[in-house]
């Protein structure tokens, strides 16, 4: 899978276009159903796969394999870009004209340099198995940072739960998920 | 070991990687960063953890034509960062240096034909060499298919063997489920048995919105004990195995409702009305 993906990712560099048509067999349904989570509305989710692919085809030239697979490239790319879709679409809810830019509050980072995580498909699957058995209330501000794209003051805002209660939980969780990627 | 200030940031580390601070913390975090190896590394081992997040969105088959469409537009776009080789000008300059080295037009010709031929067959190298790549990137991908097909088909039989055990049992008792009013269509059925566990399986249950699951619970004289959390097919059918309460006892003849109830994804402490589906368990 990851070799394979390799392959690809220099063929698209390379400038095969048929090469980008066989990433997007192999992830477009996963950026989708990203997407999909994050944003909800289709027509959104289908902006946001076009986005990515683009993306992939003017950086994939900068990909660098050792750092990141491509599945878990494309995966960061896809919540950067839906997130950020997401906090556009609250600044203006009816899609109206005249966006002040001061409305669209900054894309809370997932960090400069996004695309360079050393993940593999082994990750998710050990991260979902983690998730699953994370307390509630700490799986709740997972989801709601990481697919809904809130901040912690607008969690604590969000849930009533007070903003130090909120601070700790999101430390332990990411404590109890990191540690089973570390084993 | 450590600049004074690390502490104080080291605790932001986490919720960076997330995404979730404020913009004033992040901001000085990310000035942190700059000079902070210790917080680089941490927070590059939490982005493996933010991505595996990523991962666990289930997949959606996108519509068909999106794909033309994306291709479309992503390769429509410049690509600066691009270097593109170009065979045509190693293919000039060779034929170039033969002709000063070789004098006469005729050996001239020769190596001309020579140099073009070897660039020729450099060329079928290449493209050999191409759909061999391609032919190992689908092999590969293939062997990678049957081996999640494979890792699916172990987990759903040792599902269903648990399943089996459970419905086949001595002991074990059919309980009806039927949907309320809240969800008239819905029905099911759950086989309990005391010391193995309880079934539960269940069709035309309403389709979930995101961010919710179904959650199952036990009422025993007024107490609702959580027994599991689910989702369901696109046509609203499972079958699972209910987590059975630590602190459910049941004298011999308490009767016990089983409900299920529409609730945020990880669940509630207690039921939300309505209940969309549900059943008495009374024992002899």
């Amino acid at each position: 899978m990851t070799e394979a993906d390799r392959q690809l990712i220099r063929a698209v560099a390379a400038g095969s276009s048929e090469a980008l048509g066989r990433l997007y067999d192999r992830h477009a349904a996963v950026v989708f159903g990203l997407a999909r989570r994050i944003l909800v509305r289709v027509e959104d989710a289908e902006e946001v796969v076009q986005d990515v692919f683009a993306q992939v085809w003017r950086d994939a030239g900068r990909y660098v394999p050792e750092r990141a697979t491509v599945a878990g490239w494309i995966i960061m790319l896809t919540r950067t870009r839906a997130i950020d879709r997401l906090r556009a679409r609250k600044a203006r809810p009816d899609q109206s004209q005249g966006t002040d830019p001061s409305l669209v509050a900054p894309l809370p980072a997932v960090g400069r340099d996004p695309e360079q995580v050393a993940v593999s498909e082994e990750d998710g699957r050990q991260v979902r198995r983690a998730l699953e058995g994370l307390p509630p209330e700490q799986r709740m501000l997972v989801d709601l940072a990481y697919f809904e794209g809130l901040t912690q003051s607008e969690i604590a805002e969000r849930t009533g739960v007070p903003l130090g209660t909120v601070k700790t939980r999101v430390r332990a969780a990411m404590a109890t998920l990191r540690s089973v990627l570390a084993s | 070991m450590t600049t004074p200030t690390h502490d104080t940031f080291a605790e932001l580390a986490a919720a960076y990687a997330l995404g979730a601070l404020d913009r004033d913390e992040r901001q000085q975090f990310e000035q942190h960063l700059d000079t902070c190896t210790i917080c680089q590394r941490e927070v590059a081992e939490l982005r493996r953890v933010t991505a595996g997040i990523g991962m666990t969105a289930d997949p959606v088959a996108p519509p068909e034509s999106l794909k033309a469409r994306t291709i479309a537009k992503a390769t429509a776009q410049s690509s600066p960062g691009r270097t593109v080789s170009n065979p045509q000008a190693s293919l000039r300059a060779r034929p170039a240096a033969a002709r000063r080295i070789t004098p006469g037009w005729l050996l001239a010709a020769a190596s001309l034909a020579a140099a073009i031929g070897s660039g020729v067959y450099a060329w079928s190298l290449r493209s050999q060499l191409t759909q061999m790549q391609e032919t190992m990137a689908e092999l590969s991908e293939r062997a990678n298919t049957l081996r999640n097909n494979l890792d699916e088909a172990r987990r759903e039989s040792s599902r269903l063997s648990r399943v089996m055990e459970i419905v086949q049992a001595p002991g074990t008792i059919q309980v009806s489920l039927t949907g309320t009013a809240a969800a008239p269509s819905a029905i099911g059925r759950a086989a309990f048995n005391p010391g193995r566990g309880m079934v539960v399986s269940a069709e035309r249950l309403p389709a979930l919105r995101p961010g919710r699951e179904y959650q199952l619970w036990m009422i025993v004289q007024g107490q609702a004990l959580s027994a599991g959390l689910f989702t369901v097919s696109a046509d609203g059918a499972v079958t699972f195995v209910a987590t059975l309460p630590t602190n459910l006892l049941l004298s011999s003849t308490a009767a016990v409702t089983i409900g299920v109830t529409e609730e945020p994804e990880g669940g509630s402490p207690g039921p939300n009305l309505p209940i969309l589906l549900a059943g008495v368990m009374t024992r002899r």
